[in-house]
């Protein structure tokens, strides 16, 4: 069974990314809607794999995965960016703070998939 | 997956209400954080949109995205054309909404969207920049900041605001509430402009924060107010800022004190606060029931008139309140005109013309819900004088006429109804191009002869331009009728009912059936006698006052079946020279009603324009009048219905 | 943005539930969990019973009246108010194609609040015979011997004291392009 966190500040995306996440298989799925809510969820259980959106109100997805990649107990969780901002520094801003895969909204549910199942190593 | 479309419309339709009320918010004070949600609305949208494969309303949520990154992002700068400009918009995307709620294909919008990206080349043109990295702030937190964050420093440093880092470490157990509280705490000291989570440092079994403040005090009036955290000084605020932030300080506290005596209130809480009326009235007239058993069972005991008495102090009180409320719901006609002219100025610009606009009644009262319903019609009508109405420049010289057109809009109150003229003084409505035209789509018989007046009449014919737009409200009892003059120009009138919430209706009774129709369609009820009603060309006329009036008789509109009688009233509807009667066995009273829609499966009924309860569970159709007139008027010109579809 | 809209973590109990949902994925294909139990409101029309499930159901109303609306199909018999809502009622055994059969008095008969296809919908009905909650794996399908157009009604049949109840499809029943 893996953990896995969804963050985005949209219920119906976090809905539908959870959708797509929960075909795979024995995965566990938490959400949080705002980064913050995210930083409250973290400590709470041992996550494998962290699926956020950037833009969000209070903390920012790039903010978070910067907390995440420097914390001793959390650096290991890849992080997976899902996000409708598609320009270059973006990407670039994303992939060299440590995200393990970058997604650009609308994504297809394959890739989504495929992405997870690299991340997870399953 | 319909399931998670009907998720895709609730959401859609809550991020577009917010993003309106942002919007409003915006119109009154600028407040980046405001600006910032509308931007973080649309851009959510544009993405859920996505996912679920809307691709027009991704395509349009994107342009407008991008000139909401503009302006929070200070590339375009913020003014009410601005505004009005994403408030139009914002209207299409609410379209394509209700159309993918409706399962209709979406509009095509390619044109709105070259309109945004046009407008937002024109307005960006200019370019105010720093460069961040001059601000003094470590590459660490710098590399987190989102394009946005980076945008408000660099404005925070143009304003002369000093830039601060507040460290705070808290317990991981109980970070949350102290994080919100000192966010709450900065809020009021200045900007937030980033809060950054930090792990390097800090204890174990604790969570660390920088936060990124903008803000006119000196540190040392921040530190007075902020206790247990560190600040970090990154650059200090400009003398002058500070100055300007005293006097804005003050200002402040004055308006708090004078602003408290307003209340901003969503319509459909008053529409709720309505539906109790209707069903105290509901309740009220038991007791005026009840009343009267007393009296007939009793006679006049000293109870039987206490009753009779709080019936009738009810009857008042509820009749106030029911005022009182519908007077909130009241705007002046000058909201509506604000809009129409922001269309106009955009319209005239894209089509080369120009055009003044005279506005007359601005302080006209109208219902909020029939001003947001008639806004588009009016449109409608403008563009059609802009497009048809008014001639090109040179011709207008030639022609002696003042150079530039002119549109005039007035609104003005008569009795119950609010009368909405839309005036040009172009070429007059082109009879022979409206024949031709309803000609070549088969909507009137070759060499029929039609009087003028007729032929304008073609213009509201399903089919023909000017009716779709219109039609929409006119179940509500809306009326419209059409003057003209070759060479002069033309004039629409438009009659409104000053509410929607609550009308007054004349029920009646065909087939045993009965109907609601709206008094403000009724001009007059008169009594006829079987043997007085003609046939001209087929078609039932009544003689009145010396003109033929078309009688319609509502019974067979309906296909209900009703056994011929001597007599029969006829309800005279409809204005100018649309107006038909309407012929029903029985006038039974007049009554106040709420006309509620049909609702989805029925709304295709032609003829009705939604249902009403008189009575506990007692619910009467109302009757549609512009469509029976459309009705009455197509049968009487024998218009090939199978050409049109219907 | 507040906690209720989503962030929390779940309750132990609420991860099992989910553990059995990625499973079985019982809540989004509908497939029958062995686990599961579907509810179901059974009820009487002419002399043939029927059920509808208790999700698609959102209340039972008592006969109030109805106002016809004309020019519409026979099967509507027309509106009615609920809360100052205007709900349009269908007559199911017309639309069933059932006849024969003594009506209950009318006083008697029940107006299913059913969800619909895009509007809440009325369905008039004799007789309710209660609620039975069963094992999913008991909803059997319907039998090949129906007829195409009973077919589209029919979304499945349960046998409960030895009789067989027809659950109907309230989706298709309401749809809007028969209405």
């Amino acid at each position: 069974m893996k953990s896995i966190l969804v963050v985005d500040d949209s219920n119906t995306i976090r809905t539908l990314i959870k959708s797509v996440i929960e075909d795979i298989g024995s995965v566990d799925i938490f959400e949080a809607s705002s980064g913050f809510e995210a930083l409250k969820i973290l400590p709470q259980h041992a996550f494998d794999l962290v699926v956020t959106d950037i833009n969000m109100p209070d903390i920012n997805g790039f903010e978070l995965i910067n907390f995440i990649k420097n914390h001793d107990r959390y650096k290991r969780i890849p992080v997976v960016f899902v996000s409708t901002e598609r320009k270059d520094e973006d990407i670039k801003k994303g992939m060299s703070l440590g995200a393990c895969a970058y997604l650009t909204k609308p994504f297809k549910a394959d890739e989504l998939v495929d992405t997870v199942r690299k991340a997870l190593n399953i | 997956m319909k399931n998670s479309k009907k998720d895709f419309i609730v959401e859609a339709e809550e991020i577009l209400e917010n993003v309106n009320n942002a919007l409003l918010e915006l119109q009154n004070a600028f407040n980046p954080d405001t600006l910032n949600s509308v931007f973080r609305a649309v851009h959510t949208l544009k993405g859920l949109s996505g996912l679920f494969g809307f691709k027009v309303i991704t395509d349009l949520s994107h342009a407008l995205e991008s000139i909401l990154d503009d302006l929070r992002l200070g590339k375009i700068d913020i003014s009410d054309e601005v505004i009005g400009f994403i408030f139009t918009n914002m209207d299409v995307l609410k379209n394509l909404i209700a159309q993918v709620a409706d399962d209709k294909e979406a509009d095509d919008v390619s044109d709105t969207i070259r309109a945004i990206e046009a407008f937002r080349k024109e307005a960006g043109s200019k370019n105010k920049d720093i460069s961040i990295e001059d601000i003094g702030i470590s590459p660490s937190v710098l590399k987190v900041l989102s394009g946005y964050e980076e945008h408000r420093l660099k404005s925070n440093v143009k304003e002369g605001h000093g830039i601060y880092i507040v460290k705070a470490v808290y317990n991981l157990a109980e970070f949350a509430p102290r994080l919100e509280a000192l966010n709450a705490l900065l809020k009021s000291l200045g900007e937030l402009i980033a809060t950054l989570p930090v792990s390097e440092g800090v204890p174990d079994g604790s969570i660390g924060f920088k936060l990124l403040l903008g803000s006119v005090s000196d540190v040392d009036a921040l530190k007075s107010k902020i206790d247990s955290a560190d600040i970090e000084v990154i650059c200090p605020p400009r003398k002058e800022s500070q100055k300007a932030a005293q006097i804005v300080s003050r200002t402040q506290d004055v308006s708090l004190k004078s602003t408290t005596n307003t209340v901003r209130v969503d319509i459909e809480k008053l529409d709720r606060i309505l539906d109790t009326v209707s069903e105290l009235v509901l309740a009220k007239g038991a007791v005026v029931r009840i009343g009267k058993e007393l009296a007939e069972n009793v006679g006049y005991s000293s109870l039987t008139l206490d009753v009779h008495k709080i019936s009738q102090t009810l009857d008042r009180k509820l009749a106030e309140l029911q005022d009182h409320i519908l007077e909130l719901r009241m705007v002046p006609f000058s909201q509506i005109f604000t809009r129409l002219v922001q269309v106009v100025r955009r319209y005239t610009r894209s089509v080369g013309k120009e055009i003044d606009v005279e506005l007359f009644g601005e302080d006209t009262k109208i219902d909020k819900q029939m001003a947001e319903e008639i806004i588009d019609p009016l449109i409608h009508l403008i563009r059609n004088s802009i497009d048809h109405g008014i001639e090109p420049n040179e011709k207008r010289i030639a022609d002696g006429k003042k150079e530039h057109g002119t549109v005039t809009l007035k609104a003005f109150p008569e009795g119950n109804k609010v009368i909405v003229t839309v005036q040009d003084d172009g070429a007059g409505l082109d009879t022979e191009r409206i024949l031709s035209k309803a000609l070549e789509k088969k909507l009137v018989p070759e060499n029929q002869v039609l009087e003028q007046k007729e032929v304008f009449d073609l213009i509201f014919l399903p089919g023909l331009s000017t009716k779709k737009e219109v039609s929409e409200v006119s179940g509500r009892g809306v009326g419209i009728d059409v003057k003209s003059d070759r060479g002069l120009g033309t004039t629409f009138v438009l009659t409104l009912p000053i509410t929607l919430a609550i009308i007054k209706a004349l029920i009646v009774v065909a087939a045993n059936e009965k109907f609601a129709v709206p008094l403000t369609s009724i001009s007059e009820t008169f009594f006829v006698e079987a043997a007085g009603i003609q046939t001209i060309e087929g078609r039932e006329v009544f003689e009145r006052r010396g003109e033929m009036l078309p009688l319609l008789r509502v019974a067979d509109v309906f296909k209900l079946e009703n056994a011929p009688k001597d007599e029969y009233f006829a309800v005279s509807v409809g204005f100018g020279t649309r107006r038909i009667g309407l012929l029903v066995d029985d006038l039974l009273e007049q009554s106040e009603v709420v006309i509620r829609p049909l609702g989805e499966y029925l709304k295709d009924v032609r003829g009705l324009g939604g249902a009403a309860e008189i009575g506990k569970h007692e619910i009467v159709l109302v009757l549609d009048i512009e469509s029976l007139i459309d009705e009455s008027v197509s049968s009487k010109r024998k218009i090939n219905r199978a050409a049109l579809g219907i | 943005m507040d906690a209720e809209k989503g962030g929390a973590v779940k309750t132990s109990e609420e991860k099992n539930r989910a553990v059995s949902d990625n499973s079985t994925n019982t809540n989004k294909n509908e497939e029958p969990d062995m686990t599961a139990e579907v509810e179901i409101l059974a009820f009487k029309i002419a002399n043939e019973e029927y059920a509808v499930k208790i999700t698609e159901l959102q209340e039972i109303i008592r006969y109030q009246r109805i106002t016809i609306v004309p020019c519409t199909p026979l099967y509507v018999l027309g509106v009615t108010s609920l809360r100052g809502k205007i709900i349009p009622v269908i007559d199911l055994k017309i639309r069933l194609g059932l006849n024969g059969g003594v009506e209950a008095k009318q006083k008697k008969q029940k107006i299913l609040i059913l969800s619909g296809n895009k509007e809440p919908l009325g369905a008039l009905v004799s007789l309710i015979l209660g609620v039975f909650r069963l094992p999913a794996s008991e909803l059997l399908p319907p039998p090949p011997t129906l007829t195409e157009e009973e077919k589209n009604y029919i979304d499945g049949i349960v046998k409960i004291k030895n009789r067989f109840i027809s659950i109907l499809n309230v989706n298709a029943i309401t749809r809007m392009g028969a209405l």
